[in-house]
């Protein structure tokens, strides 16, 4: 068992317009684990994300980054080995220019302007914007808008990242990119958490699943375990992957035995059946 | 993270001129002292000032002083104590009373914002023609009934902030003094984050640069006309100040006294205001007519161009773009210092080809520039017909009108010549300066110059968002538009209400995002207390030998 790098006790969280979205999580996350916090609109996926990047404080509860506690004045020192990324890019991006919103982070962290200069011109390059350098955000499309965010957060290299609903709104090739990049980075050893409701992108970036709904932990498992646990996600508003839902029909009618969770999956297991097929014919 | 609440604004500032007739501006300096405080409120309305005075070239950086004075100033801080006096006087509870409260508040910080202009206009130089009679009671005629509409706008927006979020409205240095609020319990005791950082030095810092436009405002134009108008026009109907000031210069022959002048200013405000809405309703009809969109929406969009534009131009590769921006503002600053000591038409004609040439060089379109920095001038050149009469010399056409004779002399000819042409020297060098400057090089001028970064950085996210508020306005606006079946050309309490509770949905939209960038912004290690430095690019061989080939042009030209 490796390092926890983030642990929750009994976190609960009410917002001022007393809203409870938080009440009572437990939860445990350990170092280069891949997970996704998986529930509906309004389920307090968002919040929970906000209380472990230490950007709200729970009510009460607590929360451990890193092996210790923490509270409002010792965060700081985490803050760049943490890096969010918000849902919407106009959150995340708010200064005139790309490129200073790109060296935002490490300009607070005081790092010599040399370094920051090297440090961004490479994030840029590794991350194909260096033609939007000096655009200010409000001219970039979506996509853009969603790949300098990313930027904007990798430039600290963080040991954690957390992303909140990072394939929401992106086309396909940008859908495509984005997970590719996630699993590279993981490969690095930087723990990765994403929040979604969309279940279809899950098998490829999360190797855990952890279920909210109304503000509670309502599962916790092995990716594979949940997304072909079609009941409790249709209880608490969510759907299976497509492919997960269609094998879990010829399943119930004993045609297969075991669920697929990717394309490549699905494809190998109705070769399997097609093979079959055949050679009883 | 109240800071970003200034971007709201912003976009309120274009918003508003939108129903029935007039195409007043409505001031929003209630509802910002209302809700941030008068210190931070003054704050967000000298950058919502200054914005528009850089960018879209409304009003002009020459009366940015007295604009800080009368709408930052007044504007702001006296809704804020008149609300706290009726409310300590009175106690209402939430209802009527207590909406009446903000009327009133909102209301006379409108009136004596006006008569706060109307005072400056009569006693800047032209007073000669146009004094603090007909002044004080020409800008309070009209604004006392833009302040009505302002009352109820301001009054709907705290309404629908009451009912949506409590704890906003709780939160704000002003409103939570109130005893309607005490009994509450409230989890989040932490006020707006603003509130806390404005320290002294930021406030002074602000209020010393608004003294420093005035000082050179009157300083360089002490002996031209147009601090006047320029207020005037900033504040009041945009179309009236262009009769304004003639009518109580031939009144003045006819009936005289104290009196005389009150009743005639009266009564020709009263006319004008009628022939202004006229006028513009006329317009409102053509303009309708050619395109269905809605005026406010329109008027949204066309300040984004304008903004989008002015990006494009400063990164076109050309001369002014080329050049570093201390380089730019020290010579533009010089060009216009020494435009002032240049006496003589032929000279003066001389130096107004160097922004034509410049403009060129920097493959700016002219029009572009011409279309930004005419306006002024003419208007100056209108207001100063005066001049043609009043100035002694050598008579080029005389007239006789019952027993007073008017004359046009070759020298009123020559000053008024030499005036607008100084004038549009001035403006049509800080529009190059502006036009070839990006907004974020201009940030960074403001840094190596120790603006505070909290201004700053305000400033940066005015602008960011000023982007995002108008995308979000836009789509409230088009939403509504689907669903509006009749045209509303008259101002009525219906349309005040739709526009309050309009802007109270777009105030607690962009509240909410402001929350959400404050957090973004200390993910990524922001701390108010830390001073963060732009770097600046450092001054080229090139630079310098463009300052002062330009300077020392000037300084031959002067002193010739």
């Amino acid at each position: 068992m490796s390092d926890p790098i983030i642990t929750l006790n009994d976190v609960k969280f009410s917002y001022p317009t007393g809203v409870e979205a938080l009440k009572g999580i437990t939860l445990e996350i350990t170092k280069g684990e891949r997970i996704a916090l998986l529930g509906p609109n309004g389920s307090g996926k968002s919040t929970l994300i906000l209380l472990i990047a230490g950007l709200l404080m729970p009510n009460s509860g607590e929360i451990k980054v890193f092996g210790e506690k923490t509270n409002s004045k010792n965060f700081q020192k985490w803050r760049s080995q943490i890096g969010l990324v918000f849902q919407d890019p106009d959150d995340q991006l708010f200064t005139p220019s790309v490129i200073d919103d790109i060296e935002y982070g490490p300009k607070n962290l005081k790092l010599p302007p040399d370094n920051i200069k090297q440090q961004s011109t490479q994030m840029l390059e590794k991350m194909n914007l260096s033609h939007l350098k000096s655009r200010p955000p409000h001219r970039l499309s979506f996509g853009e808008k969603k790949k300098v965010s990313l930027a904007t957060a990798l430039i600290l290299e963080p040991k954690l990242l957390i992303l909140d609903e990072p394939t929401a709104n992106l086309d396909l090739t940008s859908r495509r990119k984005l997970i590719d990049t996630l699993n590279e980075l993981n490969k690095t050893g930087t723990t990765i958490i994403i929040s979604t409701h969309d279940a279809e992108a899950i098998p490829e970036l999360a190797d855990r699943i952890i279920v909210i709904s109304h503000g509670l932990k309502l599962a916790e498992d092995k990716t594979r375990d949940i997304l072909q646990n079609k009941d409790m996600l249709t209880q608490s508003g969510l759907e299976p992957p497509t492919i997960v839902s269609l094998f879990t029909e010829l399943k119930n009618q004993d045609l297969i035995q075991k669920i697929p969770l990717t394309l490549e999956e699905g494809k190998n297991e109705l070769i399997k059946i097609l093979k079959k097929t055949r050679d009883i014919k | 993270m109240g800071l970003l609440t200034a971007f709201f604004f912003a976009a309120m500032m274009i918003n508003i001129p939108l129903i029935g007739p007039t195409t007043a501006h409505l001031l929003g300096g209630a509802v910002i002292g209302l809700l941030l405080g008068p210190f931070a409120g003054l704050l967000s309305m000298s950058i919502i000032l200054v914005m528009q005075a850089f960018l879209f070239g409304d009003g002009g950086l020459i009366v940015l002083g007295a604009n800080v004075l009368n709408i930052g100033i007044i504007g702001v801080f006296i809704p804020c104590i008149i609300f706290i006096v009726l409310n300590k006087l009175f106690k209402p509870k939430i209802g009527p009373s207590f909406y009446a409260t903000i009327f009133l508040s909102a209301f006379f910080g409108d009136l004596l914002a006006a008569i706060a202009a109307g005072i400056e206009v009569g006693l800047s130089p032209l007073s000669t023609w146009y004094g603090l009679s007909v002044a004080v009671p020409a800008m309070a005629l009209n604004h006392a009934i833009i302040g009505i509409a302002e009352g109820f706008v301001t009054v709907f927006l705290i309404m629908a902030l009451i009912n949506l979020r409590p704890d906003v409205a709780e939160k704000s240095p002003i409103l939570n003094k109130l005893a309607i609020f005490k009994n509450k319990t409230v989890n989040d005791k932490t006020p707006l984050p603003t509130s806390k950082k404005l320290n002294k030095k930021t406030i002074l810092t602000g209020l010393t640069a608004a003294l420093i436009c005035v000082i050179i405002g009157v300083f360089c134009f002490s002996n031209s006309l147009e601090m006047l108008d320029l207020k005037a026009g900033e504040l009041g109907l945009t179309d009236k100040p262009i009769f304004d000031p003639l009518f109580p210069d031939y009144s003045l022959t006819w009936l005289e006294g104290p009196w005389g002048d009150l009743i005639i200013g009266v009564v020709f405000t009263l006319l004008l205001f009628i022939i202004a809405l006229l006028f513009a309703k006329l317009i409102i009809k053509t303009k309708n007519s050619q395109k269905r969109i809605p005026r406010s929406l329109r008027d949204l969009v066309n300040g984004a161009e304008t903004l989008i534009y002015i990006e494009d131009l400063s990164e076109k590769k050309g001369l002014m773009q080329a050049i570093h921006p201390i380089a730019k503002l020290v010579t533009i600053g010089f060009m216009i210092f020494s435009a002032l000591f240049i006496h003589r038409l032929s000279y003066l004609l001389i130096i107004c080809i160097v922004p034509i040439a410049l403009t060129l060089f920097s493959r700016i379109p002219l029009r572009q520039l011409f279309t930004r920095t005419l306006f002024i001038p003419l208007l100056m050149a209108l207001i100063s017909i005066p001049t043609l009469f009043l100035t002694a010399g050598d008579p080029l056409w005389t007239a006789n009108i019952g027993n007073i004779t008017i004359a046009i002399t070759i020298q009123g000819i020559t000053r008024l010549l030499t005036f607008t042409l100084r004038i549009w020297f001035c403006i049509a060098s800080l529009s190059l300066l502006i036009l070839s400057t990006g907004f974020d090089k201009t940030l960074k001028l403001f840094a190596t110059l120790h603006v505070p970064s909290l201004i700053i950085q305000l400033f940066s996210l005015t602008y960011r968002y000023f982007f995002v508020s108008i995308h979000e306005a836009q789509s409230i606006l088009i939403a509504k538009e689907a669903r509006t079946y009749i045209n509303r050309q008259i101002l009525n309490l219906q349309a005040l209400k739709d526009i309050g509770t309009m802007l109270s949905s777009l105030f607690i939209r962009t509240y909410e995002r402001s929350e959400r960038v404050y957090l973004a912004m200390k993910a990524r290690g922001f701390d108010i207390n830390k001073n963060n430095k732009l770097a600046i690019p450092p001054l080229h061989a090139k630079d310098i030998v463009f300052t002062t080939l330009i300077i020392a042009a000037f300084v031959y030209l002067v002193l010739l």
